[in-house]
């Protein structure tokens, strides 16, 4: 005889009541495990899709807008990288194109040709190529000009080229086919392709704009092998150039340039009633040594002949404004002509002279692909020789500071510059726009600090767990009115308060800690049932593909010691109310 | 030795206050047995509570061996010097009669002794109720029921046994033989008994006789 076996004769003869507290403690385990274990599979389903986007890369190295030469994965430095030509396009089936990212790749042994794609575009396509040997083919919409930034002035946004594809198998997320860049929870579409192909078909031969290692590689390292000239920054002599034509400003001036130089596309230069359309006009700080200020112009012999103007007269010449393309303004400026130059002398200088993708690779001005507003109709055999003979061959000279306001844009304010000395090797990568990212650490933190779902799915589930706790307390309580008499008769027996105390805590505690962890089980199948709606029935609220159960034992012990301890906390609360109202 | 010296004890009675101990006094010498009688509701389960310190006097002094009450440790003298025997026994339902008859031992200790639980055991069989062990309480008979709370009260051989009407709903056939088991403690425990009862058959075994009246005792025989 001993008191344990007093307390397992009550907790007997009280079954009907502990049945009820023990449903009570289940309903409650399994919605706090459930919500805790749910906050640990979106985490980790989220953590590993970090994984999955990211494959094995540790530093990511992105070009931003640029572009950089495939010349650098020649470093030792690039042992465990792969270089990627990545352009965002569009892939056409039957009537509608869907949005995707191709990567150019030399890694993937993708043939030229070919083409490799993940596993959600192949859901996407509803392809399924195991099923069929021969593949699937279609056409790639990639965007047009693609070394100068989309957006630029001049410069086309449409998707013009086209890449025709045969997509020959699915990478699967294992061999990395949800490669994706953005910390986002979504999958992404991922064409893989042939860099060389897709260079080609996109003038973008020798070039890559992003490079994944699998070693973590250091900014400093990496600065030691880049050379300005990777990114596409010319300087030949004591001059510099870019291959996305604008330089942008912090380039600018950084350098501190002697003279600057920008190229652009005016409308008209007009004095009286004639008028020469659509000429490519420089803007200059200064040519051949002496300085141009003010309003002054220096205007090819060509164009004075056009216009019937003379060394002393001025013109008017008016063009879009470029800050905002998408409201075009036109403005008109007067220019006085400071001097009349021979056109040779400008053709002479290359500096003047900027080779506009869609504009300056065609024959015939009628032919420029440019998303201004260009009336045809305007230009006259003239203006075609012209163009034929010279292209874009500057007719006349600007002073910079009259234009610089007008023309510049956050793609660049110049087109050359000339330079004191070799002061582009001042030039640092991010000066380039290239940016050394360690992925990984920033994407499990994001997926691991992110919304709190545990506490989410804790609210969520706040007011069952509320009920199964009130639920208990009422039993509990209950029970010790209808056994008041029984405290009295120990008390009288001799019994202290706290022996009484300690039994009916011995009793109950039986019942909850049995109950708590027979709650774990529901508690998980809460939570695979939540996820399963999660990324079934409710796949909508989420935007994402599902998730998968993680499901560890630490949370579990958690979520049962935060059960038991909310449970002893009721308890003893009831238990002591009931004593102080027995005394 | 107990004494009650001048105990008052009111109730609250709805508005008006009631008086039902009125400056009683009481002696109760080592090894005496007095009954009590007094009409229903006279005060005679009040005054056994008081002795029993389950319920505090509004004024007056008890002692026990000398030392106020009001300076002892209660769960102490319940266990130990008081065995109390209830007019509705108050046995737990959960428990065998055996365990019932050990309560007053656990409460003292976590386990009990074997020695301890063949006195149990003794204590029933001279109570007449050994094959009742392990009955559970609940299917015992009111004189049954009677015996246990008796063995209950006395199993740690306490020095006063506090009894009230243990024979209040039983036949006279069992009250004369709950009357002779009470005749046997006190002669052979030697314990000292403070019974209430309205019978006399009962009264007739007791050394002493006090009726309770008016909030006082008086002597009857
Ligand atoms: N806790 C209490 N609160 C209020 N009044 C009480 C309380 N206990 C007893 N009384 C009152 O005190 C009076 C004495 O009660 P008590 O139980 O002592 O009588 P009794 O002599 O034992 O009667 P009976 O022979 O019927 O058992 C009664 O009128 C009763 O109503
Ligand atoms: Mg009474």
């Amino acid at each position: 005889m001993n008191r344990r076996l007093l307390i397992k004769e009550s907790r007997t003869y009280y079954q009907r009541y502990y049945r009820l507290v023990a449903l009570a403690v289940v309903l409650m385990m399994m919605v706090l495990t459930g919500s805790l274990v749910l906050g640990d599979s979106v985490r980790g389903t989220l953590t590993d899709r970090v994984s999955e986007r990211l494959g094995s890369a540790e530093t990511i190295v992105a070009t931003g807008t640029n572009f950089m030469s495939n010349d650098i994965m020649q470093s030792p430095l690039m042992a465990n990288a792969r270089g990627y030509l990545l352009v965002d396009g569009f892939l056409s089936d039957g009537g509608q194109l869907i949005p995707v990212y191709v990567w150019g790749t030399d890694c993937d042994s993708v043939p030229y040709g070919e083409a490799i794609i993940n596993q959600p575009l192949a859901d996407k396509l509803h392809l399924d190529l195991s099923a069929s040997a021969e593949g699937w083919d279609g056409a790639l919409h990639l965007p047009s000009h693609t070394l100068v930034p989309s957006g630029s002035l001049f410069v086309t946004k449409s998707y013009a080229t086209q890449m025709r594809l045969h997509v020959s198998a699915v990478k699967d997320v294992k061999s990395g086919g949800n490669l994706l860049l953005k910390n986002e929870q979504t999958l992404p579409l991922n064409v893989f392709v042939n860099r060389e192909q897709l260079a080609e078909v996109m003038e973008l031969e020798g070039k890559i704009n992003i490079i994944m290692s699998d070693d973590i590689l250091q900014e400093d390292a990496l600065a030691e092998v880049w050379t300005p000239e990777m990114s596409g920054i010319h300087s030949r002599g004591n001059t510099l150039t870019t291959d996305r034509i604008f330089i942008q400003d912090d380039i600018v001036l950084k350098l501190n340039p002697e003279a600057k130089y920008f190229s652009y596309l005016v409308n008209d230069i007009i004095n009286a009633t004639d008028t020469v359309p659509y000429s490519f006009v420089t803007a200059v700080t200064e040519w051949q040594g002496s300085p141009l200020t003010g309003r002054e112009m220096l205007l090819s012999d060509y164009a004075a002949a056009h216009l019937h103007v003379a060394k002393g007269d001025s013109v008017r010449m008016s063009y879009f404004l470029s800050k905002d393309l998408k409201r075009l303004e036109t403005r008109e400026q007067r220019f006085l002509v400071k001097d009349i130059v021979p056109l040779e002398a400008l053709v002479a200088d290359s500096l003047l002279q900027t080779e506009f993708p869609g504009l300056s690779n065609v024959e015939r001005c009628t032919d420029w692909d440019s998303d201004l507003p260009i009336h045809m109709d305007r230009i006259h055999k003239e203006d075609e020789d012209f163009w034929y003979k010279y292209h874009q061959t500057p007719k006349a000279l600007v002073a910079y500071d009259a234009v610089s306001e007008d023309w510049g844009s956050g793609f660049g304010t110049a087109t050359a510059l000339v330079l004191s000395d070799d002061g582009a090797r001042d030039l640092t990568m991010s000066d380039a726009g290239v940016m050394v990212i360690h992925p990984r650490e920033d994407g499990i933190y994001a997926a691991q600090h992110g919304t709190d779902f545990s506490s989410l799915f804790l609210a969520l589930g706040f007011f069952i767990i509320l009920s199964a706790v009130l639920l208990m307390q009422n039993v509990l309580e209950e029970m010790y009115i209808q056994r008041a008499d029984e405290i009295g008769v120990y008390r009288h027996l001799g019994y202290t308060q706290q022996n009484i105390r300690g039994m009916l805590i011995r009793e109950a505690c039986g019942v909850i800690a049995v109950a708590a962890t027979i709650g774990v089980l529901p508690g998980v199948l809460y939570s695979s049932v939540t996820l399963w709606l999660l990324g079934n029935v409710w796949s909508g609220a989420t935007h994402t593909e599902g998730f998968a159960l993680h499901f560890s034992i630490v949370t579990v012990l958690i979520s049962w010691v935060i059960g038991i301890v909310i449970c002893l906390i009721s308890l003893l609360y009831v238990i002591n109310k009931q004593i102080k109202q027995g005394v | 030795m107990l004494q009650l010296n001048n105990i008052t004890k009111r109730f609250q009675d709805g508005e008006r206050e009631r008086t039902v101990l009125d400056g009683l006094s009481l002696t109760v010498d080592d090894g005496a047995f007095i009954a009590i009688t007094g009409e229903s509701g006279a005060g005679k389960t009040t005054l056994l509570s008081i002795m029993a310190t389950l319920l505090d006097a509004d004024a007056g002094v008890y002692t026990i061996d000398g030392t106020p009450v009001a300076s002892m440790d209660l769960s102490q003298v319940r266990n130990k010097q008081i065995g109390i025997v209830f007019q509705d026994h108050r046995l737990l339902p959960q428990f065998t009669a055996v365990q019932n008859v050990l309560l007053p031992v656990l409460a003292q200790q976590a386990e009990c002794p074997k020695a301890t639980y063949e006195r149990a055991l003794q204590l029933m069989e001279w109570m007449g109720i050994r094959a009742l062990e392990k009955t559970p309480v609940g299917v015992l008979s009111g004189g049954e029921k009677t015996r246990v709370a008796i063995c209950r009260a006395l199993i740690n051989n306490p020095k006063v046994l506090l009894a009230d009407e243990p024979t209040g709903q039983l036949d006279s056939d069992n009250a004369h033989t709950i009357a002779s088991l009470f005749q046997k403690v006190n002669s052979e425990l030697h314990t000292t008994i403070v019974m209430v009862t309205h019978s006399d058959a009962m009264a007739s075994v007791a050394h002493k006789v006090y009726r309770l009246e008016n909030g006082k005792l008086e002597v009857r025989g």
